[in-house]
């Protein structure tokens, strides 16, 4: 299908534009930070109505990349961009820009280089879902590195890592995964011509080659996930980050490595592959093992969330391997949610450790006297941990009833992953909850009542993919 | 005979401008760093003009033939060295001293460069690589401080004496087993000539050598990163910017018309030392203090990079040479233009500390420099992603996959360079207080920026009109 | 009318909700009592026209997986509700007049929310609804426990039956591809992993009722005040435990030890709460052990009779709430005080709540006296003799033996008072008149009998244990857990933390990367410092290369 209105160039370039309006605000030291932000949130919420729009115009049972739009870029070598959507990456595009929406919520204070701040965001929400509309192979990759830079400089500038080795670690081993899909592209492209990337999921490589690109792909996209052995850098940044913003950025980069393997691989293995591909599952069943255990004994709070991240992602990826094409876009529907939930959870725990600074006192009973926070925090700890709250409930039941009939054992491992996932974020919930007489924290110190009917949209649109994935597409 | 003085039009203008400089300097009183700018700028148009009205007509075939190839070249230079020289002007305005010396001496030197493009003798390169290598010393010793740099100047010397005999050397050995000095002829003895004797090995080696030395190829890269320690930002401009390109052009030209592959020699010789150039600029870069030296490591780097795809010696690595060579020219430029903006109480900054928090203070100069940076690194969507894929695609297409495996393994080590420039501007607090920049930098840094947006967006507008010339090549 | 029903407990509950923060709130909650006793009527007169009605929609629509809304009224749902039903609107009215509660309106709302889980819970014909309701229990169960160590338990043992139940039925889906819970038969004969299933569902259903080895959750409800622990014993995750168990009971029978296993858990249980029910002196402790026994009691017997939930349980269900109260009142009378061991001789001046704790032991005989059949004997005698010689030592404690209360306790001693003995009275007469109990001689000897032994004080001899302040405070199964799974899963957190993370990749293999590179890049700098040496080196490896080269290609 194609658009007559280019709309998926509109909503890739969109942020972009918003970024050059964002530039050109006045830097009066008053209200720069406010406007650059204003513009900001309009630009991302222009580009929601966008996406929403591209929603009502999609085909929901077609499992093909439509609405695409095709740019001849380079005559020597013949490479043309090509774009396209299903509603598997409309969702993906959709719950980044409400993730970030989230993180902007938990920054609109900050006023220290707002402008970076708000510019390197729209930069990583366009290359971002260009990456998600990629719809041939040369377009997915340029995208899936383009992306890298917004990040470390957002990471570097307001992440507030203290060691600054580890950003460049950070950037390096996702910019090596980068380079090794770029070589395996390349290869693509000499042996098999510049192909989209449906007909490189329906392709037959030549047998000199396909080990190494497959082993490319498989590095580059589990490079991006923190799956053992890469998860050591990711953990190390994740839990260093204290600005909220940052960190829901950061945490969307595993995203990119799913997206990645969902995109490439085809329908089954290829048989040389197949055999290979089961030590993903029992690497990843570890990792998450792994994870979950160390996030349970761990008692920083933004380590525990990162292993509550990383456990789902993984669960994710395994889903991808092992699911059939019908569990897909279950991925989607339990992805979308799980993205909402993890940004709010961050930004309320970005709240309470700013409080916590304030305060110079532990966060032992915060969310006693701040109802507010209470609830939402509560209700977003309990959506997190797979309660019918959210499309996640559901949504991962298929995921695991597939993973359990693939491998039981593998499947065990992941339920006794996400048993502990869910009490380590019960428990970090139960602590903020405890009646503790010396927290100095008041009422006053709730979260604002604008913030608050923010947080509770964010429930009611986790509510409503609970009761109907797709609620707010209105067929036309 | 008319006709031939006009088709040496351009050689005149250049000529021309020296003549007229040293009237102005000796007669005028009155004279302002921008006035030998404003001439230099009249001249260079004039030879602008010249070159491409008489892109295929030559005077002296017998020494330099003027083609679509040398006239492509000769416009890139001259199209840099009116925008370096624009530029340069404002740092002389700055340092309110005296350009004269300055502009007469690239001037020179602009003349030499496209004289060794056209080269249809290897006589001429005899005569114009010492002369470009006593203009470099001069330049080298322009406003610097004769004590500081004496090493470096004995050194210099010493280094293109030797290269310049080995040249010479080179040539005359050629020469007489040849027994011609034409490239035509050279290039008919050795196509006809089925195993190569020891000789003619050495004398390809020493010509060979010293075109590395002049394209400062590592490991005779050392004079370049001296000069850039040195000389002044005028200077190290200029040597990034020019020079390369120009001896770029005498490289393949070496290839294409006079030696051909020798045997299998030349790809030898050149894959070691592109791979040399590749690590030694990444992990040196990686060390430097200095932002030039930095930066003039990172030259080293992508002058290797290039030299792998020129080794495939066809048609697709010509060009995505000549493609990566101009988008590592819009960045370089982009940089230097930076570095002009990097002033704090008058003095031009160059180490890498001075310009912490430098995104706080200047941050759309920042910006650019961000940009050009990432640019290098061969990061999409910037410019320097084109030129990446245009070297590997070439590799792939010839199969050369450790070559691929080595360009990329060392992109990683040049970028980690380029972080911690990064690093510096964005992510430490400022520490100095900055001067005041100059609006014509931000007008140049725009321009460049526009000239990168559009080729990223439509490269054939860039590579198009040069596909079809360098095709002919081959 | 069960959608009806379903669809009107939402809407009462978001009108509440609504008013909660206005004032007048007891005239609001008055009125909201007034409508529920007037609906709860309209059904009583409804349900026995036994008029059927489908309502079934249709909810996630997957190519691969149909699910529906199921709030069909059945005749198996009536006959549970209206018990049920009853007994929430005694506990509806309990939370408006009991005195030490803070949040009436709150705690009603709850009430209401968990009546709709459980028509929920009980009307799933799919795994999705099942699902659904049931941790429907553990996210109201949240609201409902106000102290947040036990709420953390609480919700610890739910989250942790809900992953089991999730699992076992994510399996069971993987095989037959349907998640109908008609066709769970079929799995006996198709399925796969049975053992797993089958434990799987028992951890579910013994977790989430609170029974051996997760009574600890139930328990711990003593912390809360005396309506909380009513509502939470008898409308929460108990019953959907019983639920769970009703719906589920075939993939129990699929593996052959799950039964026995579960056999032995319940009997455990019977025996646990018949210790504390002896041992232990807090008043609403014994309240919970009784509620403990009784639940053992029920599964047993749902074990036997799969029809017990709508023929009996819930009426038995209800006298042992009226216990509850009566323990209640005795507690309001003594002026909230909590310990048994300092109260005593009661009998002489609260004589109303005397009768009626008289009345309530046989109303409570009767009832299972009704239900008692012959094949059943194994599950009646036990559990009747032992609750009843259970509350015979309660009674004998409170009511009878010497006088240990306190004289601010004794001078204020007093009946509860009407708004709790009239209600009762009333439920007590017409159960006594509707299940004709009067007519039944085993219920006057049995409660006689009782009497008796409570007059006789026959376990006085446990008495002392009430100072044993180990064997009062401590809290064994924590304990168990604690050291068992928690500090183990801790320690092994930490070590695969500092000996994989730090030691294998920080320090071995990341760190060997980055030493390498930096020396690589300090011997360039080295080398590339000394102005002349460093010339002459490049030069003589340049021309080294050179040489080489020709050599390479002479040769």
């Amino acid at each position: 299908m194609h658009s007559p209105f280019q709309l998926l160039s509109l909503i890739v370039a969109l942020p972009f534009f918003g970024l050059l309006f964002v530039l050109t605000v006045k830097d009066d030291p008053k209200t720069e930070s406010r406007n650059a932000f204003n513009v900001c949130i309009f630009t991302i919420l222009a580009n929601i109505l966008m996406i929403w729009r591209v929603f009502m115009v999609l085909d929901e049972q077609s499992r093909h990349l439509q609405l695409q739009e095709h740019f001849n870029w380079l005559s020597t070598p013949d490479i043309n961009i090509i774009i396209g959507v299903d509603v598997f990456a409309l969702l993906l595009i959709l719950a980044l820009h409400l993730a970030v929406l989230i993180g902007l919520s938990g920054v609109r204070s900050n006023t220290c280089k707002q402008k970076s701040l708000m510019v390197f965001t729209l930069l990583f929400l366009s290359m971002a879902t260009g990456f998600f509309v990629a719809a041939d192979i040369f377009s997915f990759y340029l995208f899936f590195e383009a992306m890298l830079l917004p990040v470390f400089m957002i990471i570097g500038m307001f992440g507030e890592v203290r060691k600054t080795g580890l950003i460049y670690r950070y950037f390096l081993y996702n910019f090596l995964g980068a380079i090794i899909l770029f070589s395996a592209v390349m290869i693509i492209y000499h042996f098999h011509g510049a192909l989209t990337l449906e007909q490189f999921a329906r392709t037959e490589l030549r047998p000199g080659v396909r080990y190494y690109i497959w082993g490319a792909v498989f590095i580059s996209f589990l490079s991006r996930i923190p799956i053992w052995p890469f998860h050591y850098w990711i953990s190390s940044i994740n839990s260093s980050i204290r600005n909220p913003l940052a960190f829901i950025i950061t945490a969307a980069i595993p995203l990119t490595g799913i997206y990645g393997f969902i995109r490439f691989l085809p329908a089954q293995f290829p048989l040389p592959v197949a055999q290979y591909a089961w030590w993903v599952d029992i690497i990843g069943a570890v990792t998450m093992l792994f994870i979950a255990l160390i996030g349970f004994s761990n008692k920083d709070t933004q380590y525990k969330l990162f292993a509550y991240i990383t456990v789902y992602y993984i669960m994710y990826l395994l889903g991808v391997f092992n699911a059939s094409e019908l569990i897909r876009i279950n991925i989607g529907y339990s992805l979308f949610s799980f993205v909402l939930i993890a940004a709010a959870l961050e930004v309320l725990t970005g709240y309470i450790y700013h409080q916590e600074e304030l305060y110079e006192s532990g966060t032992r009973g915060f969310l006693c006297k701040v109802k507010r926070l209470s609830f939402s925090y509560s209700y977003l700890t309990i959506a997190a941990i797979g309660m019918p709250l959210s499309a996640v409930f559901l949504n991962n039941f298929l995921i695991l009833s597939r993973l359990l009939a693939s491998n039981i054992k593998m499947g065990m491992v992941l339920i006794a992953s996400l048993t502990l996932v869910g009490a380590m974020l019960l428990q970090e919930l139960f602590r903020l909850k405890v009646d503790n007489p010396d927290c100095p924290v008041d009422a006053k110190d709730d979260i604002s009542k604008p913030m608050f009917w923010f947080m509770l949209f964010i429930m009611f649109v986790l509510l409503m993919t609970f009761i109907k994935p797709l609620w707010f597409v209105i067929d036309e | 005979m008319l006709q031939d003085w006009l088709i040496l039009f351009p050689e005149l203008a250049l000529l021309g401008f020296l003549l007229a400089a040293w009237l102005i300097n000796r007669y005028r009183t009155v004279n302002t760093p921008k006035t030998f700018f404003t001439l230099s700028k009249y001249f260079l148009l004039a030879a602008i003009l010249g070159t491409v009205v008489f892109y295929n007509k030559s005077a002296f075939p017998g020494l330099w033939v003027n083609t679509p190839y040398s006239t492509l070249f000769k416009i890139v230079i001259y199209l840099l060295a009116l925008a370096w020289y624009y530029l340069s002007s404002k740092w002389f305005l700055a340092k309110n001293k005296s350009s004269y010396q300055f502009y007469n001496l690239v001037m020179l030197a602009l003349l030499a460069l496209e004289l060794l493009i056209s080269a249809a003798s290897l006589l001429l390169p005899l005569v114009l690589v010492p002369l470009l290598c006593w203009i470099n010393w001069r330049l080298l010793r322009l406003y610097t401080d004769p004590d500081e740099i004496r090493v470096m100047s004995r050194l210099y010397a010493f280094l293109s004496w030797l290269f310049i005999l080995l040249l010479a050397g080179g040539i005359v050995l050629i020469g007489s087993r040849a027994g011609t000095f034409d490239c035509a002829g050279v290039f008919a003895y050795f196509q006809n000539r089925g195993a190569l004797a020891l000789a003619d090995y050495a004398a390809v080696g020493m010509i060979l050598a010293s075109l590395l030395f002049m394209l400062a190829i590592a490991p005779f890269h050392s004079w370049y990163l001296g000069m850039l320690t040195y000389a002044i930002l005028p200077v190290c401009g200029f040597l990034t910017l020019i020079p390369p390109f120009a001896h770029l052009s005498c490289l393949i030209n070496l290839i294409t018309n006079v030696f051909g592959e020798a045997g299998g020699f030349m790809r030898l010789v050149l894959i070691i030392f592109a791979a040399f150039s590749l690590f030694v600029g990444a992990l040196s870069a990686n060390g430097a203090a200095n932002i030039r030296r930095l930066f003039g490591f990172s030259s080293v780097y992508h002058l290797g990079f290039m030299l792998f795809s020129i080794v495939s010696f066809n048609h697709g690595g010509m060009l995505s040479a000549f493609a990566y060579m101009m988008i590592y020219l819009l960045a370089m430029a982009g940089v230097y233009t930076v570095f002009l903006g990097l002033k704090s109480r008058g003095d031009f900054l160059a180490n890498l500390e001075d310009i912490d928090g430098l995104s706080n203070a200047k941050p759309y100069l920042a910006a650019a420099f961000l940009i050009f940076m990432i640019s290098l690194t061969g990061t999409p969507p910037l410019l320097g992603f084109l030129g990446r894929l245009s070297v590997i695609n070439n590799l792939v297409v010839d199969e050369r996959w450790v070559s691929v495996g080595v360009l990329l393994l060392s992109i990683l080590f040049m970028a980690n360079a380029y972080l911690q420039v990064i690093r510096t501007i964005y992510f430490e607090p400022v520490k100095h207080n900055f001067d005041r920049t100059d609006k014509a930098i931000y007008i140049c840094l725009f321009i460049n920026l526009i000239l990168v947006m559009i080729s990223i967006i439509n490269p054939t507008y860039l590579l198009q009109d040069a596909e079809k010339i360098l095709s002919g090549v081959f | 009318m069960i959608l009806q029903l379903f669809l009107n407990l939402l809407l009462v509950s978001a009108l509440a909700l609504l008013i909660v923060q206005t004032e007048h709130r007891r005239v609001w909650t008055a009125l909201l009592l007034v409508l529920g006793t007037l609906f709860a009527w309209h059904l009583t007169q409804i349900f026995p026209l036994h008029q059927h009605e489908t309502a079934v929609f249709s909810w996630i629509s997957y190519p691969h997986l149909q699910a529906s809304l199921n709030l069909s009224t059945t005749h198996g749902l009536e006959m549970m509700l209206l018990p049920l039903g009853l007994t929430a609107l005694a506990l509806f009215y309990l939370n408006m007049v009991y005195p030490h509660e803070n949040s009436r309106i709150g705690v009603n709302v709850l009430v209401l929310l968990f009546v709709a889980a459980f028509i929920l819970l009980a009307g799933s014909r799919d795994f999705i609804q099942l699902l659904v309701g049931s941790c429907s229990y553990t996210v109201l169960g949240f609201y409902l426990i106000n102290q947040p160590a036990d709420r953390q338990k609480f919700v610890f043992y739910n989250f942790l039956a809900e992953m089991a139940l999730f699992t076992a039925l994510a399996v069971v889906y993987s095989k037959l591809g349907t998640i109908s819970l008609d066709q769970l038969g079929a799995y006996q004969a198709e399925g796969y992993h049975k053992d797993l299933v089958a434990l799987l569902i028992l951890v579910a259903v013994v977790a989430k009722s609170g029974l051996f080895l997760f009574q600890n959750q139930l328990l711990d409800w003593q912390e809360l005040t005396f309506n909380r622990v009513m509502t939470l014993s008898f409308l929460t995750t108990p019953l959907a435990g019983m639920l769970l168990f009703a719906k589920l009971q075939p993939l129990l029978l699929i593996s052959p030890f799950a039964i026995p296993l579960f056999k032995v858990i319940l009997v455990m249980s019977l025996l646990w709460g018949f210790a504390g029910a002896l041992v232990i002196d807090n008043i609403k402790a014994k309240a919970l052990y009784l509620n403990l026994m009784f639940y053992s009691f029920a599964f047993a017997w749902l074990e036997q009779v799969p029809e017990a939930l709508e023929n009996g349980i819930f009426y038995v269900m209800g006298a042992v709430a009226a216990l509850n109260l009566l323990l209640v009142m005795v507690n309001i009378s003594s002026s909230n005080e909590h310990y048994i061991s300092l109260m005593g001789g009661f009998g002489r001046r609260i004589k109303l709540t005397l009768l009626l704790s008289i009345l309530g032991v046989f109303v409570f005989t009767g009832c299972l006296c009704r239900f008692y059949t012959p094949q059943l004997y194994h599950i009646f005698i036990p559990y009747l003799g032992l609750t009843l010689m259970a509350l015979a030592h309660i009674g004998y404690n409170i009511y009878f033996g010497s006088e240990h209360a306190d004289e601010r306790v004794s001078a204020l001693l007093k009946n509860a008072g009407f708004i709790y003995g009239l209600p009762l009275f009333a439920g007590y007469a017409a159960a006594v008149w509707g299940l004709k109990l009067y007519a039944c001689g085993w219920v006057w000897g049995l409660t006689g009998a009782a009497l008796l032994f409570s007059l006789s004080g026959a376990l006085r001899f446990l008495n002392p244990l009430a100072d044993n302040e180990p064997l009062q405070e401590a809290d064994w199964m924590s304990r168990i857990y604690h050291s068992l799974l928690l500090l183990p899963l801790r320690m092994l957190g930490r070590i695969l933390w500092l000996a994989v993370d730090f030691v294998v990749i920080e320090r071995t293999v990341i760190g060997s990367i980055s030493e390498t590179t930096a020396l690589l890049v300090r011997g360039l700098q080295r080398i590339q410092s000394a102005l002349w040496l460093n010339n002459l080196l490049m030069l003589l490896i340049g021309l080294g290369i050179i040489i080489f080269a020709i050599g390479y290609c002479y040769a």
